[in-house]
């Protein structure tokens, strides 16, 4: 596991004392929603209103603290909630050195240079479960997604050609990030034996970011990520070029449910679930 | 052939030969349906409703703007006016983020109504600052400078709170053309074509009024009435483009000095040149950055990069403007008598107070605080170290405006208004994009190169002016606009690194660690005593070169010294605070005002100034919007902002 950061001690290893009840503040989204599925109440939160917006699901329980910006939470705050311990992304190492003054930090990265988003999400799984003792809630979590991508397998084949399919997200009426082969959602579909249309390059996080005008008309699905911004609702009513798509005029085009693209397992699941849905409802 | 049609060729060569290459490839397509007959294939498609009306729309936006330019040039008698120079780009920007994020639902109805209110609130702002002075050019951009700086810092702290629900507006601030069908070019064309109708009927009583205003009142003329119709289809063609299609950097500047070079000497030549040159100029770029765009995974957005080659231009256009503003020699002050001490001291133990307010009262959730000794103990190893940051920021920023006020004999000299702490961003940023966990000594590095950088490009273009100070302040607009390019094109990327870069321009005081506490105060701790043992040299520089030549200073060499302590105490402070704040504006000011004439007491005093004032910002930006914090640079823009606004106003 290179990227789980490994420093003094085993962040995945439990504490000697008090295994479970310890109190977790969690910063970054990807392992706010993972923590959630697993059953582990966080006391604080970055962002709420984000949060409940752009990744939905699983819910944040009621009594978890808005601590503010993901990238700067309020630290005033945050140690009014007297966190055990941090969980966050070490991507920004000063931002980890300024939370460590608090309480200690363990940082799991779901998303480096040329990694596995897919992977890295159920290592990072397996890490939070072992630390706050819930290993019967990871292999469930683990099957959940093993449930989703087969099912979308499934759906996949039934829908006939099954790829290659686009995943893209609405940045405005014209533009879209298209997530690649190194993105949570390409992994998905690369698990569920769906081809990825976009076979442009991606950055680190991956997703290209382009006009919509430049997708190649030869897939056989387009994936939209939601939520979809106004402007672009309209595109796809009026543009002549957006209709005159062959995924398009074949009714190709799934629009789903808000998912976290820089999400973990649930999130992964989530957008397998969805999916095949969206592909069942095709017939 | 003049230099202007020059220009104009290889504008026109360059569009035809990337649009031939845009479109290489759907053509055998297009032709086959045209000539067979039946239905059109996607490339075809794509090609007569995307890629043609984004010529369209490229050739009336660069119009417009290019129209819009050369009335503000005329009017305010200013070659170096243009709707992104007075503040009315930025203006209109803010508004569409509110409309965006308060009234989504009607941004399609709201859109243009609300980005000519905001540029015409910014214009409005920008001509009351100046009027005073009879709106004289620099001036005039100075105040559009300080106005875009204002509304950029809002519109920063909306980002901020919002980047994910504002995604949209970091492509469109970025300006990109993108067409999905005819409608950007139908809605704007009516509109274009209405102001340009207007501006044709003003081109007679616009020259007489320019030329002669005396016998224009004569002739039983309005002059001022003319002046703000002309002025508001300025604002409304500026207000359309941007409304529709985003923030367009230059062209508004750019095409009416085309115009110029082309021999374009009456207005009535120019208000057609121009708006010929600005839709070559917008289509070139734009058809240039389409063909780039097949290489990337990233967005080329038109109107950043028309920005980033089009400040070179001003930085060129500076040498020809003449300013009618004498130099502003530092106010001559009756020199007091020698003991400040005393009244250092009290300066000094007024900001301590305020350092120690801002570490032991605080909010958290559950309100307000004063906390009891053990909770300060508990809370100071996160909060001491902001307030002292906080403190050694201010005091370096203090230091860099106190040391370049008196250089250039020039009130409004100061590290954020020249573009030096844009330099040092510039630098951190670099190497953060490249290595996210860099240490902190390499950042203060790179950002002391970057400010050094911009410091040594200054020079270079003010030279030519023998560093004339009002020249060296536009040199550091120029620049100031290549780094806002380069930002926009971060922004419109998409990339989670944006929230980042947004965060270190706003200026939060937020990953103060100790490390950056002890390079701060090091920083200080070198620089200010160096500035105060060159005291003399700074006193000197206040009669002016030559006397201070004659006193038997080196001017060169002293300069050159001063240039660096400042460029390395912005460097100390931006990688502190962010490159945003006008403290180091206000401090040396208000020490001033105090009674600290001298440069051996107005250092210090500024110094003990600029930290409270600092302090003071980091604490409210911490503490109003719990549990959201606003960055320091941020909280201390907006009240330094409206200072600024007073100062040119008072000028």
């Amino acid at each position: 596991m290179p990227s789980v950061a490994r420093s003094a001690a085993d962040p995945c290893e439990s504490p000697a004392a008090a295994p479970a009840g310890q109190r977790v503040a969690a910063v970054t989204w990807s392992l706010v929603e993972t923590l959630v599925a697993l059953g582990v109440e966080p006391v604080a939160v970055a962002d709420r209103r984000g949060y409940s917006k752009w990744v939905a699901h699983p819910p944040l329980p009621r009594d978890s603290v808005d601590v503010g910006r993901r990238i700067e939470p309020n630290l005033t705050v945050l140690a009014g909630t007297r966190p055990d311990v941090i969980v966050m992304s070490g991507l920004y190492a000063e931002l980890v050195r300024t939370l460590e003054r608090i309480a200690p930090v363990v940082t799991l990265d779901i998303y480096v240079p040329r990694g596995r988003p897919l992977d890295l999400a159920r290592e990072v799984t397996d890490c939070l479960a072992l630390r706050f003792s819930r290993q019967a809630d990871a292999a469930r979590l683990v099957g959940r997604l093993e449930t989703a991508t087969g099912s979308l397998a499934q759906a996949a084949r039934r829908s006939s050609p099954p790829g290659p399919a686009y995943i893209v997200a609405f940045r405005d009426a014209d533009h879209v990030r298209v997530y690649g082969e190194n993105s949570l959602f390409g992994e998905v579909l690369a698990r569920a034996g769906i081809d990825n249309a976009w076979r442009g390059k991606t950055n680190f996080w991956g997703f290209a970011s382009v006009e919509f005008t430049r997708l190649d008309e030869q897939a056989a699905h387009m994936v939209v990520i939601g939520p979809v911004p106004l402007d672009a609702a309209e595109m796809m009513d009026e543009s002549p070029i957006w209709r005159a798509l062959p995924v398009v005029r074949s009714g190709r085009v799934h629009r789903l449910a808000p998912v976290w693209s820089y999400g973990g397992l649930p999130s992964a699941t989530r957008f397998a679930a969805l999916l095949a849905s969206a592909l069942d409802d095709e017939h | 052939m003049p230099r202007g049609g020059r220009v104009a060729a290889v504008l026109l060569a360059v569009s035809l030969l990337s649009m031939v290459l845009n479109v290489n490839g759907a053509l055998p397509e297009l032709t086959s349906a045209f000539t067979r007959g039946g239905e059109a294939g996607v490339e075809a498609i794509r090609l007569l409703h995307g890629w043609a009306p984004r010529v369209v729309v490229a050739l009336i936006a660069g119009a417009a703007l290019g129209a819009a330019g050369a009335v503000l040039q005329q009017v305010l008698r200013n070659p170096i006016a243009s709707p992104l120079t007075l503040g009315v780009a930025a203006g209109a920007q803010f508004s569409l983020s509110i409309v965006t994020l308060f009234f989504p639902g009607m941004l399609a109805v709201l859109a243009e109504p609300a980005a000519m209110a905001g540029g015409a609130l910014a214009l409005a702002v920008v001509i009351a600052l100046a009027s005073r002075r009879g709106l004289d050019p620099v001036t005039v951009v100075l105040a559009g400078l300080v106005v875009s700086l204002y509304f950029a810092a809002l519109n920063a702290g909306l980002m901020l709170f919002f980047e994910l629900d504002l995604d949209a507006l970091a492509i469109w601030g970025a300006g990109a053309l993108s067409q999905h069908g005819w409608w950007d070019a139908a809605s704007l064309a009516p509109r274009v074509a209405a102001g340009l109708a207007v501006l044709a009927f003003m081109v007679r009583p616009l020259t007489i009024m320019t030329l002669q205003p005396d016998s224009a009142r004569a002739l039983g003329m309005n002059v001022g009435r003319t002046r703000l119709l002309a002025l508001a289809v300025a604002v409304y063609l500026t207000a359309a483009v941007i409304s529709e299609v985003g923030v367009i950097g230059f062209v508004g500047l750019a095409a009416p000095a085309v115009a110029r070079l082309a021999g374009a000497r009456t207005f009535g030549r120019r208000l057609v040149y121009a708006p010929a040159a600005g839709a070559l100029l917008l289509l070139a770029t734009d058809q240039l950055v389409q063909w780039l765009g097949n290489w990337t995974s990233t967005l080329l957005p038109t109107g950043a990069v028309t920005a980033l080659l089009g400040a070179p231009l001003l930085l060129w256009l500076l040498y020809r403007v003449r300013s009618g503003a004498p130099s502003q020699a530092a106010d001559a002050v009756a020199a007091r008598p020698a003991r400040f001490a005393g009244r250092v001291a009290a300066v000094a133990s007024a900001s301590a107070l305020v350092v120690i307010v801002a570490a032991v009262v605080g909010r958290d959730s559950e309100g307000w605080r004063i906390d009891a000794i053990s909770d300060v103990i508990e809370n100071f190893p996160w909060r001491l170290p902001r307030v002292l940051a906080a403190a050694s920021a201010g005091l370096l920023l203090a230091l860099a405006g106190t040391i370049l006020q008196r250089l250039m004999r020039n009130a409004m000299a100061s590290p954020e208004v020249m573009g030096i702490s844009g330099g040092a961003l510039a630098g951190i940023v670099a190497v953060v994009y490249f290595a996210p966990a860099a240490s902190y000594p390499l950042l203060s590095g790179a950002g002391t190169l970057g400010a050094l950088a911009t410091v040594v490009l200054l020079m270079a273009v003010a030279r030519r002016g023998a560093l004339a100070p009002e020249r060296l302040l536009l040199a550091g607009v120029a620049v100031k606009a290549v780094f806002d390019s380069l930002t926009w094109l971060v922004a419109a990327s998409g990339v989670p690194f944006w929230m980042r870069l947004l965060n270190w321009i706003s200026g939060s005081t937020y990953g103060a660690s100790w490390q950056a506490v002890v390079t701060g105060a090091l920083f200080a701790a070198v620089l200010l005593p160096a500035a105060l043992a060159a005291h003399r040299w700074l006193d000197l520089f206040a009669l002016g070169d030559a006397h201070a030549q004659a006193r038997g200073l080196d001017v060169r060499r002293a300069r050159m010294l001063l240039l660096l302590v400042a460029a390395g105490a912005t460097a100390a402070a931006t990688l502190l605070v962010g490159p945003l704040s006008f403290v180091g504006l206000m401090a040396p000011h208000l020490a001033r005002m105090l009674g600290f004439a001298r440069a051996r007491a107005q250092l210090p005093a500024a110094c003990a100034v600029g930290a409270a004032l600092m302090t003071f910002a980091d604490w409210l930006g911490r503490t109003v919007v719990t549990p959201g914090e606003i960055p320091a640079g941020l909280a201390a823009s907006c009240v330094g902002g409206l200072y600024f606004m007073y100062l040119l106003r008072r000028r």
